[in-house]
């Protein structure tokens, strides 16, 4: 899947998929499974 | 009596009872309905679900309206093997709605506006377990044409984020999606109505896709066979009209140049769609029937594939006849989520009619990827027998061709950043020369022979069937 990125979450360490275009911007994410915002410059990690 | 949500059940408990399940257990909104659609899904079973009581919610939902084939056909009053056609036809002879007194909506027996909006106080469901939380599914989103009296409407999902704001996806090129754009250009406001439960023909006209300025509330009128009835909102009076049969009505704005993080949702594909930034609409007002239905469409399962399918078969149908006219039907498969794969039936009468058929539904909409004609002598409804007609009637690469790079659905999990696709074609038909004939028993014979007859009842019952 060319069109996304994933991160994992800096509070529950799960992990899902953002829009690439989103990749290298400093944004506000949102984790599904925690249900907690964080900025992705926060996250655990970023796989592109 | 206007045709609404009641109407249609009301039809179908008296004559396809078979079809409703309900519910009397308390069942969770976060995925336990889910759970049990697929347990019935895993059975091959679709029935219309009424979940009476929703854990901690007074109001009642009602999901799967669309998840058969034939149910859906029935609420088109049409039969499952002429959707296409009969579908094409409503499209063809709209009604313009009406408007009628707010007071006399019975979509206005509660109205709540400003800070009464509470949007958390309906069942709404978490479908998946990556979706970012409760999601309008059955919303059918509608908007206003620019300078114009012309409603689009369109079903775009909306997540419930608080009390009074909702996340909306407008997929890119749909004309919500336009409306919005122009208006977040030149710094406007886009007003916003979103509406469910509703008669399954309204839903049917309303989501048909026509030329740009089109009044799709007519579209509506054009499936029910009467005009749909219009109240003045409460946010903006006969400026904006609101459907005045639904079950629930939720007006709003959505604010220039404002986006949130939305999704990951479960999508029709069957695959989560990925995290975004979208618009957001600012709830103004939300009016709904005292006794109201929460209406959820189960996005990802059959009640999101079929109803989504139709009115892909009638365009798919409808640019085929313009130049076969020996098109018998189109269908859609679940395999495909009624979206990505095409089967097209036609009479053959010279070579070449076959690949005509391909080129001509190939344009006839962007998500559709794979197209597959086969003869008059296949049930085209059957994935069965178009991949033995496949495997039989073709001959690659003659009777296959692929198009490269060409626009296809932004939700396809294959597709390229700008949503590109390859696209390809199958002639699975005969060819015209003197071949093979297919095996059949004498269809006398057919009609004459009975298994009742032959075997006893509670026997025949207990063989069992087996899924090849």
């Amino acid at each position: 899947m060319a069109k996304v990125f994933w991160v994992v979450c800096p509070k529950c360490e799960k992990r899902y998929y953002v829009n690439r275009g989103l990749l290298g911007k400093d944004v506000q994410l949102f984790c599904p499974f925690c249900k907690s915002y964080f900025m992705s410059s926060e996250a655990k990690e970023i796989i592109a | 009596m206007a045709k609404d949500l009641r109407m249609f059940l009301q039809e179908l408990r008296h004559k396809l009872p078979e079809e409703i399940v309900e519910i009397e257990r308390e069942v969770d909104p976060a995925w336990e309905m889910g759970a049990v659609i697929q347990k019935f899904e895993e059975r091959e079973q679709y029935p219309l679900l009424i979940f009476r009581r929703p854990k901690g919610n007074p109001y009642p939902v009602i999901t799967n309206i669309f998840a058969s084939r034939r149910r859906c056909a029935f609420a088109l009053g049409s039969t499952p093997e002429h959707v296409a056609q009969d579908y094409w036809d409503r499209l063809r002879h709209p009604i313009a709605p009406v408007k009628i007194p707010a007071g006399q909506a019975p979509c206005k027996e509660v109205v709540e506006v400003g800070e009464q909006v509470n949007l958390l106080k309906f069942p709404v469901l978490t479908h998946h377990e990556w979706d970012a939380g409760p999601y309008l599914t059955a919303s059918m989103v509608t908007l206003k044409w620019h300078g114009k009296d012309a409603y689009n409407t369109g079903l775009h999902r909306c997540w419930v984020k608080a009390r009074n704001r909702m996340g909306v996806f407008f997929s890119p090129g749909k004309h919500n999606w336009h409306i919005h754009k122009e208006n977040d250009l030149q710094g406007k406001k886009t007003r916003v109505v979103t509406w469910f439960g509703h008669h399954p023909q309204v839903y049917f006209g309303a989501q048909a896709r026509g030329p740009f300025d089109v009044d799709e509330y007519s579209y509506a009128g054009g499936f029910t066979g009467e005009p749909l009835r219009l109240a003045p909102s409460e946010t903006w009076g006969d400026e904006f009209l609101v459907p005045a049969d639904a079950e629930i009505v939720i007006e709003g704005e959505i604010l220039p140049g404002v986006e949130e993080v939305e999704a990951p949702f479960g999508e029709y594909t069957r695959y989560y769609g990925e995290q975004r930034y979208n618009p957001v609409i600012e709830v103004t007002a939300v009016t709904h029937r005292k006794d109201c239905y929460f209406h959820d469409l189960y996005v990802s399962h059959a009640d999101n594939h079929i109803m989504g399918g139709f009115p892909l078969e009638a365009r798919v149908f409808d640019a085929v006849r313009s130049v076969v006219p020996g098109v018998k039907n189109v269908y859609l498969p679940l395999a495909g989520c009624c979206r990505f794969w095409c089967f097209i039936q036609i009479r053959k009468r010279t070579e070449g009619e076959g690949k005509l058929a391909l080129t001509a539904a190939m344009p006839a909409d962007s998500r559709i990827k794979y197209f597959v004609v086969v003869d008059d002598d296949v049930n085209v409804t059957h994935e069965k027998e178009v991949l033995w007609a496949i495997a039989t009637r073709t001959q690659f690469p003659d009777d296959l061709f692929i198009v490269t790079n060409t626009i296809g659905e932004a939700l396809d999990p294959m597709a390229e950043e700008n949503h590109l696709v390859n696209k390809m074609g199958i002639d699975a038909t005969r060819p015209m020369r003197p071949f093979a004939e297919r095996v059949a028993i004498p269809p006398d014979v057919l009609e004459r022979v009975r298994l009742e007859n032959l075997i006893p009842m509670p026997i025949l019952k207990e063989i069992p069937t087996e899924r090849m």
